[in-house]
């Protein structure tokens, strides 16, 4: 069963509320290059699993106005898809969903203008309907897109650094992916009228799983066949991204030289065999305790939370990021 | 110019700015010169003014690292998206974290007009400015009114 069926809650209606962040933005015309973009950007599909993570956190408390919830779930996809436009301009991805980039369909200026907007379209809807200062509606926009760019220059400064440590890797994973998926949960339970501690409970579970899930992505990086991840195995490495998979095989003597050797210059074919030797090492399979161990820790903390009948959608939540694709 | 405001107002920003980010203020004359001659016409306290200079120079610098990305490639392009992106961010936390919330409520769609306007191929970045203005001259009409009651 998909995310949103197991949690009942319409994907269809999602994608409206996110169209209809742009739809209803009287200084966008509807024929607009901007409007286009962004509605085909949406109907290119996703999980949405950031949006169904604010409306699961709603679910712990009791709503005033549904309306608001589904609003602050449209925006947090907002924000992720605009971090997505530029993370695709960053890293030079040509395809996202099979689709062009934007970039690539709009040129780098415009579709950088692009999520520019989206970003700004999101504090202009949250400063309309945070009249009451309702100050963590603003997370999406400010803590959370921060520490998204300090996640990422976390990982620029550590290009090629084969002496990152794993505390450091978590800690760029947290910034990277894990707080916006934990701010999801937060704001639609304190949105909710949820009490700060359980809102809290909330976070640390979102952010054991968003951990989790940046974990199982860089595994997949090195496991998924390239034809479905659109780029070669081990892309990461290539690009001098030292995630978790490199930093247990760094830990296997004779293979840690050869990776250490890998360098901006070195050339594709002989970065292959080492891709393959950390495939065939134990290194995968130390990564994905480290992933489970993160889902235990979020597994334990639904068990406190279980006076609340929403704590079932936790566990919905939690078996999904277990059996993402391996 | 004023250039202790100015100092004071980078000096203010640089210390609200991480240093995992690798930023560093350059500021031209005649980024900030618009927005401290402006500032000099209303009555605001020093610690204000300083505030919304930095705010101001915080967009400001945001719209020029963007500005610049189309001939760049590799990690200067990176750089430049991602001090864009955090500087962004960063104006949305400083006019909370100094509770300026009316002006964040005003700004927000004028920055994001202005993205409108670039994604157009018709760059305004005057709205700031103009935006500001009118800010300032509401709140200025506002505490009159509540004063002369």
């Amino acid at each position: 069963m998909k995310l949103d069926e197991a949690l009942d809650i319409s994907l269809r209606a999602v994608d409206r509320e996110i169209q209809n962040i742009v739809k209803y933005d009287k200084d966008v015309p509807r024929s607009s290059t901007l409007a286009k973009s962004i509605i085909d950007q949406i109907q290119s599909g996703g999980k949405r699993i950031r949006p169904l993570m604010v409306i699961v956190g709603s679910r712990f408390g009791k709503p005033q106005d549904k309306r608001k919830i589904w609003q602050l779930a449209a925006a947090a996809e907002f924000i992720h898809a605009a971090s997505l436009i530029h993370d695709d301009i960053i890293d030079n991805s040509s395809l996202r969903r099979g689709q062009p980039a934007l970039h690539v369909k709009l040129g780098v200026y415009e579709a950088l203008h692009v999520g520019n907007y989206m970003s700004a379209r999101v504090i202009e809807l949250i400063s309309t309907y945070s009249a009451e200062r309702e100050r963590y509606a603003y997370d999406l926009s400010s803590l959370v897109t921060t520490q998204l760019c300090i996640g990422e220059y976390q990982q620029l400064t550590h290009l090629y650094d084969y002496d990152v440590t794993i505390e450091e890797y978590i800690e760029k994973s947290k910034n990277k992916t894990a707080q916006l998926m934990a701010s999801c949960l937060r704001i639609g339970a304190l949105a909710a009228g949820v009490d700060e501690a359980t809102a809290d409970l909330l976070y640390s579970f979102g952010e054991k799983l968003g951990i989790s899930f940046q974990i199982r992505d860089d595994i997949l990086d090195f496991t998924q066949s390239s034809e479905k991840l659109g780029k070669p195995a081990g892309s990461d490495l290539r690009h001098g991204q030292v995630t978790l998979p490199v930093l247990f095989a760094l830990e296997d003597e004779p293979l840690a030289p050869r990776i250490r050797a890998i360098s901006a210059d070195t050339p594709s074919q002989l970065i292959d065999p080492v891709i393959a030797a950390i495939q065939q090492s134990d290194a995968l399979a130390k990564t994905e305790q480290l992933s489970k161990h993160y889902l235990d820790e979020a597994a334990a903390l639904i068990d406190q939370l279980s006076a609340y009948p929403a704590h079932k959608d936790l566990r919905v939540l939690l078996d999904f990021f277990s059996g993402r694709d391996r | 110019m004023e250039t202790k405001l100015v100092q004071d107002a980078c000096l203010l920003l640089q210390g609200e700015i991480s240093p995992e980010s690798g930023i560093h203020l350059k500021l031209q004359q005649e980024d900030v010169l618009p927005m401290v001659s402006l500032l000099d016409q209303y009555d605001l306290t020093p610690v204000r003014k300083q505030r919304h200079l930095s705010i101001y120079i915080a967009i400001k610098l945001a719209l020029q690292s963007h500005m610049c990305c189309d001939n760049c490639t590799g990690e200067t392009l990176t750089r430049k998206v991602l001090n864009g992106d955090y500087l962004y961010s960063l104006y949305v936390q400083l006019c909370l974290k100094w509770e300026e919330y009316d002006l964040l409520t005003h700004l927000a769609p004028i920055v994001k007009r202005i993205q409108i306007k670039h994604v157009e191929g018709n760059p305004q970045d005057t709205l700031l400015i103009e935006g500001w203005e009118w800010f300032l001259q509401f709140e200025g009409n506002c505490s009159r009114a509540i004063q002369a009651i």
